[in-house]
C-alpha cells in the first residue's frame, strides 16, 4: 500500500505492506532507533509513541492504521538542538539508568503533559503504569516528570 | 501480499464487507489482533482497516439513549461516560482496561467482537442490555443483544463479512439507577480480570435498594447474571456487610475456590460504590 503520514512533522510517503508495524517502519525504513522494542507484545512500554497526540504502542500499530496521521518520537522532541525540557529533567534527575526504557517513558509523560500540564505525582504513576523500567525504582522517573511539568509552567 | 481496505465511510464500508473471505481480516485497534497476527504468522489475503470512518466513532449521548460507535476507543468511552450514575459501570470498565497506551487504542467493538472470557466491557454491556447494530455486504443491517453477539466459547456470532457499527443502550430503563463496575485483578494497575463484577441498583431516598442487577465476568466463557445476589440485595441497603452472604452466590458457578472466596471482597468493594 502507499501510506502517506506525518513523523516529526514531515510529510512522509511509503511503498509499504498494510500489516508492517510502525515500529519496524520507524526503526528498519526511517532509521528512527530511538523507540525501542521490548517484549513486542504491548506489556512493556519501550515503544510507545504519540499517534495524534496519544500515547500509543508502536509495536501493536500497523501501516493500515496510519494514512493521513501523525506520530511523533523521541527524535521530534527536540527542537533546533535544545532537548526538550522533559528530556533535559531526565537526564539531571538521574531519572535513567540502562536507558533502554527511556524513551518510551518520556513520550508517556510527553502526551500526560500535553493533556494535563499540572499533573499530580498519582496522575504521573497512571501516566507510566504501561511503561515498565527494570533498572530504577520509578521514583527518579516521577520525580523528573514533576520537575519538568512545573519548569514548563503550563507551557508544552 | 494482502489487499487493504480503508474505507472512509460507512457506505464505503458496506461495499468493502462484500470482498471479505475466511482468511480476511478486520483490523479495530489492533490491540489483540495484532498479537494474533504475529503469534499464528496469519497472512490475510484482505486487511480491512476501520480506522477511517469518523462516523464509527462517535459517542451520542441524549437523556433517552447512549449510542456508541464500535471504535470509540476505551479512552474516549471513560471521558465520555465517567459521572453519568447509569453508565458509570461502562466509564469504570473502559477506564481499567490495560495501561494508557492500550486505552487510547483498544476499542469497544474489538473488546466485544474479540470476546476473551477476561474481556471487561462485555459484563457491563450484558448489565446494560446494550444492542449491538450489525452491518454486512451491502450494507445490510441488523440488531441484537450483546447476548446473542457472544457464542458462548470466547468468540461471536458475527456472520462471514459482518461488522458491529455500535452499541446502543436505553437509558430510559435505567432512570434513576446507579451502577458500578470493579474489578478483581493481580496487582492495581495493567491487569487482567479474575474477576469483573458489574452491578446496577436502584435505590429509595433513605438508600433502600428497590431492584438489582448484578452480572459477573472472567468466570466462564461469557459474562452471567447472578439472580441470586439480586434477590438479596432487594429491599436492603447496599451494605458492605452483605458481602459474606452475596460471595456465597458464586458457588457452583466457579470450579477456582480462590475466586468464590475472592468474590465476598470483590462484592465488598462494590457495594462501597453505591454509598451515599
Ligand atoms: C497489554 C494489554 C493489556 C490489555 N488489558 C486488557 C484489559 O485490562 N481488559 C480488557 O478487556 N482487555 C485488555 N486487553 C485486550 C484488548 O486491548 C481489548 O480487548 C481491546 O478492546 C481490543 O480492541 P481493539 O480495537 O484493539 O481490537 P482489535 O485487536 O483490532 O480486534 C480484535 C478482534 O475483534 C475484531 N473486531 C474489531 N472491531 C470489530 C468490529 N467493529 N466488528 C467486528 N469485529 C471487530 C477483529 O477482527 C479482531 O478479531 C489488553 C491487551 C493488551 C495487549
Ligand atoms: S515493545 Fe511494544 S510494548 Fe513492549
Ligand atoms: S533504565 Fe533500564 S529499564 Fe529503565
Amino acid at each position: 500500500m502507499k501510506l502517506d503520514f506525518f513523523v516529526n512533522e514531515e510529510a512522509v510517503t511509503l511503498e509499504t505492506q498494510p500489516q508492517r508495524r510502525l515500529l519496524d517502519i520507524l526503526r528498519e525504513d526511517l532509521g528512527l532507533t530511538g523507540t525501542k522494542e521490548g517484549c513486542s507484545e504491548g506489556e512493556c512500554g519501550a515503544c510507545t509513541v504519540l499517534l495524534d497526540d496519544l500515547a500509543v504502542h508502536s509495536c501493536l500499530t500497523l501501516a493500515a492504521q496510519l494514512q493521513g496521521r501523525r506520530v511523533t518520537t523521541i527524535e521530534g522532541l527536540e527542537k533546533n538542538g535544545e532537548l526538550d525540557i522533559l528530556q533535559r529533567c531526565f537526564v539531571e534527575e538521574i531519572a535513567i539508568q540502562c536507558g533502554f526504557c527511556t524513551t518510551g517513558m518520556i513520550m508517556s509523560a510527553k502526551a500526560l503533559l500535553l493533556q494535563n500540564p499540572h499533573p499530580t505525582p498519582e496522575e504521573i504513576r497512571t501516566a507510566l503504569s504501561g511503561n515498565l523500567c527494570r533498572c530504577s525504582g520509578y521514583v527518579q522517573i516521577v520525580k523528573a516528570v514533576s520537575r519538568a511539568a512545573d519548569e514548563m509552567g503550563g507551557r508544552v | 501480499m494482502s489487499t487493504c481496505y480503508i474505507p472512509k465511510t460507512v457506505e464505503e464500508l458496506g461495499g468493502a464487507l462484500g470482498h471479505l473471505t475466511e482468511d480476511s481480516l478486520i483490523l479495530a485497534g489492533g490491540t489483540d489482533l495484532v498479537l494474533h497476527l504475529r503469534a499464528e504468522h496469519l497472512q490475510p489475503d484482505v486487511l480491512l482497516s476501520l480506522c477511517g470512518v469518523p462516523q464509527l466513532r462517535i459517542i451520542e449521548i441524549t437523556s433517552e439513549q447512549a449510542s456508541i460507535g464500535a471504535m470509540a476507543t476505551m479512552a474516549e468511552i471513560h471521558k465520555a461516560m465517567d459521572g453519568l450514575p447509569d453508565l458509570q459501570a461502562l466509564a469504570d470498565a473502559a477506564g481499567g482496561v490495560g495501561s494508557p497506551q492500550i486505552r487510547n487504542k483498544g476499542t469497544i467493538g474489538g473488546n466485544a467482537a474479540n470476546a476473551s472470557a477476561a474481556a471487561d466491557l462485555p459484563p457491563v454491556l450484558w448489565l446494560l442490555n446494550a444492542q449491538a447494530e450489525i452491518m454486512g455486504p451491502g450494507g445490510v443491517r441488523r440488531t441484537i443483544s450483546v447476548q446473542e453477539l457472544a457464542d458462548g466459547h470466547q468468540g461471536n456470532t458475527l456472520a462471514l463479512g459482518e461488522v458491529v457499527l455500535r452499541f446502543l443502550i436505553d437509558r430510559t430503563a435505567f432512570t434513576g439507577w446507579r451502577s458500578a463496575f470493579v474489578k478483581l485483578g493481580h496487582r492495581s494497575q495493567v491487569t487482567i480480570s479474575r474477576i469483573g463484577m458489574a452491578m446496577a441498583l436502584l435505590q429509595a431516598a433513605d438508600g433502600t435498594i428497590q431492584d438489582a442487577r448484578v452480572v459477573a465476568g472472567a468466570i466462564k466463557p461469557v459474562p452471567f447474571p447472578l439472580p441470586a445476589a439480586e434477590a438479596i440485595l432487594r429491599g436492603k441497603r447496599p451494605d458492605p456487610g452483605l458481602a459474606v452472604e452475596l460471595g456465597e452466590t458464586f458457588k457452583g458457578n466457579t470450579r477456582r475456590v480462590y475466586k468464590e472466596n475472592a468474590a465476598k471482597g470483590v462484592f465488598q468493594d462494590t457495594l462501597l460504590r453505591f454509598q451515599p
